[in-house]
């Protein structure tokens, strides 16, 4: 294990119901990395993020984050999870939601304190949310949602953010606005996501992991057209993938990076 | 309503409906914003079978009820903890079960007369000092309890999940809250009887939850709501001598549907297009 890497899995194996979901898989994420996971549906990627999470446990071999095993480092990490939230008519407002990140606390036995109060409002800033502080819930667009969703886990002074999905199904404007958060954040923190998107596989993340049942790692923006390939499950409409990628792929990946998956 | 006050009787109904209004918009906020209305209707009608047991030991039935609900509910605790949203059918056969079993045990108890529909329909007018003491305690302890575990009742009512990754005991307060609401479920029987517990549990409940922005407020209109009904209904039921249990209800239900209507046109005034597009963000999704 090297002195930067903050999350190491080492043949990490998971099953549900019966079924391998993870086998054999061997990851290890540096400091400041931007990290983006991909993979088809069902491959395993949101079961990845749960195992180092610690809300799952493998059924075999080691996790560890920050030299710990996932539970006692879980208050260093921020969780962003997937929006498919049946909850949305719940009465919340966007400031008491962002709160939730302060839960845990060893201070704030039955109250948020009033530090409490400003590290959450200040998370709501980051995300350009706080004017809507006293705004419920529910009448927030998918993509203001979703930075609510980061201002919480943001509450939580997290030193590594993990996100799923965070732009799927948002409108183009949306994402662009989560696309600069997240770059922004890099700066200060670890950041884990899962994604098919395009703009963050190749403008932004550092490096990415293919997850179907096994893991592959390579450096991005070296994606071959072979990784998008793997892409089973995404829809590139009309537009050619190797087309979309242009000199970049055809150049690089002959390189080693791109032998691996020969 | 004021020459009715008069009587010992009418007084105490009212302070019951108060007390136990005050119960049922908490207790009812988070049955529903935790989706745990059908697991309530289960315990409120399984609680028949403690009735029925009391009568054949011969102990108090509202004691009865209470133990046996607080049972019940603990059992559907534990069949439901690890799939929450996929135990209605548990829920089901426990809740015919529970009031088979009080039948059989009315049928089997000794004597005759056993007057099933004040615990059918409630019996406010009939309530004991005890019980208004009864009440009044619950409602201190889910006061106090409400207070205190404020925030993790409502990270896990928002988001489970989340909530168990920040640390909060999420098995220990679903528990916490299935009882609870068991023995509230059961001090509501008193009230409108348990076939209509669920309505007084629910419907100020979904009113409030339109114009509250947190679960906290919503617990305070609930019960500000219920006791309206409450005291409407009671009104209504002395005013032309009919069941106050029922009326408490029809009340409560008329209500209901005024302000669905209200809302729906409101709805429909402010976005005429939100029908629509909610219906594509439903293709996207």
């Amino acid at each position: 294990m090297s002195n930067t890497s903050e999350i190491e899995l080492k043949d990490v194996w998971f099953s549900y119901n019966g079924e391998t979901v993870l086998k054999d898989v061997a990851l290890s994420v540096e400091r400041n990395d931007f990290l983006a996971v991909i993979g088809p549906n069902g491959g395993g990627k949101t079961t990845l993020l749960k195992l180092i999470l610690g809300i799952l446990k493998p059924n075999k071999g080691a996790i560890q984050v920050f030299g710990n095993e996932p539970s006692k480092s879980v208050h260093r990490l921020g969780y962003v999870p997937q929006d498919t939230f049946f909850n949305r008519e719940f009465p919340i407002t966007v400031f008491d939601a962002a709160l939730l990140g302060r839960l845990g606390h060893p201070k704030n036995f039955w109250r948020y304190t009033k530090s409490d109060r400003e590290t959450a409002l200040r998370a709501l800033e980051t995300v350009d949310m706080a004017g809507f502080r006293d705004r419920r819930i529910g009448s927030l667009s998918g993509g203001q949602r979703q930075r609510v969703f980061i201002a919480r886990a943001l509450a939580s002074e997290p030193d590594i953010l993990l996100l799923d999905e965070p732009t799927a199904s948002i409108d183009i404007e949306g994402q662009h606005k989560i696309y600069d958060i997240l770059k922004i954040l890099n700066e200060q923190m670890t950041i884990l996501v899962v994604s098919h998107d395009l703009n963050i596989l190749l403008g932004i993340a550092k490096s990415v992991v293919h997850v179907n049942t096994t893991v592959y790692s390579h450096n991005a923006p070296i994606v071959s057209s072979e990784v998008l390939g793997r892409l089973t499950g995404i829809s590139l409409g009309h537009i050619c993938p190797v087309e979309l990628l242009g000199e970049q792929t055809d150049h690089e990946h002959h390189g080693e990076n791109g032998k691996q998956f020969q | 309503m004021i020459e009715a006050l008069h009587y010992d009787f009418m007084q105490n109904a009212l302070i019951a409906g108060l007390l136990i209004s005050l119960a049922c918009g908490v207790i009812g906020s988070l049955v529903v914003v935790n989706r745990m209305v059908f697991i309530s209707g289960g315990i409120a009608h399984s609680a028949y079978g403690g009735i029925g047991l009391a009568f054949l030991l011969g102990i108090p039935p509202l004691l009865g009820a209470g133990l046996f609900s607080l049972f019940i509910a603990l059992i559907i605790g534990i069949l439901t903890i690890t799939n929450k949203y996929r135990s209605d059918s548990i829920i089901g056969a426990l809740w015919a079960a529970g009031m088979a079993f009080g039948i059989i045990c009315i049928d089997l108890s000794p004597g005759y007369g056993v007057d099933l529909m004040s615990y059918l329909f409630g019996s406010i007018l009939a309530v004991p000092h005890s019980d208004l003491w009864f009440a009044f305690t619950l409602d201190c302890v889910i006061i106090l309890g409400t207070v205190i575990l404020y925030k993790d009742l409502l990270a896990l009512s928002y988001d489970e999940e989340y909530a168990a990754l920040r640390g909060v005991k999420v098995r220990l307060l679903y528990f916490i809250i299935l009882c609870i609401s068991a023995i509230t479920v059961v001090m509501t029987i008193r009230v409108v009887g348990l076939i209509l517990v669920i309505a007084l549990l629910t419907i100020p409940t979904y009113i409030s939850e339109i114009f509250s922005r947190s679960l906290g407020r919503m617990m305070v209109y609930s019960s500000i709501i219920s006791a309206l009904f409450t005291c409407t209904g009671l009104w209504i039921s002395y005013a032309f001598n009919i069941t106050s249990g029922a009326s408490i209800i029809m009340v409560a239900t008329l209500a209901f549907f005024v302000v669905l209507g209200l809302n729906k046109l409101r709805g429909k005034r402010r976005n005429p297009s939100k029908s629509v597009e909610s219906s594509s963000n439903n293709l996207n999704a």
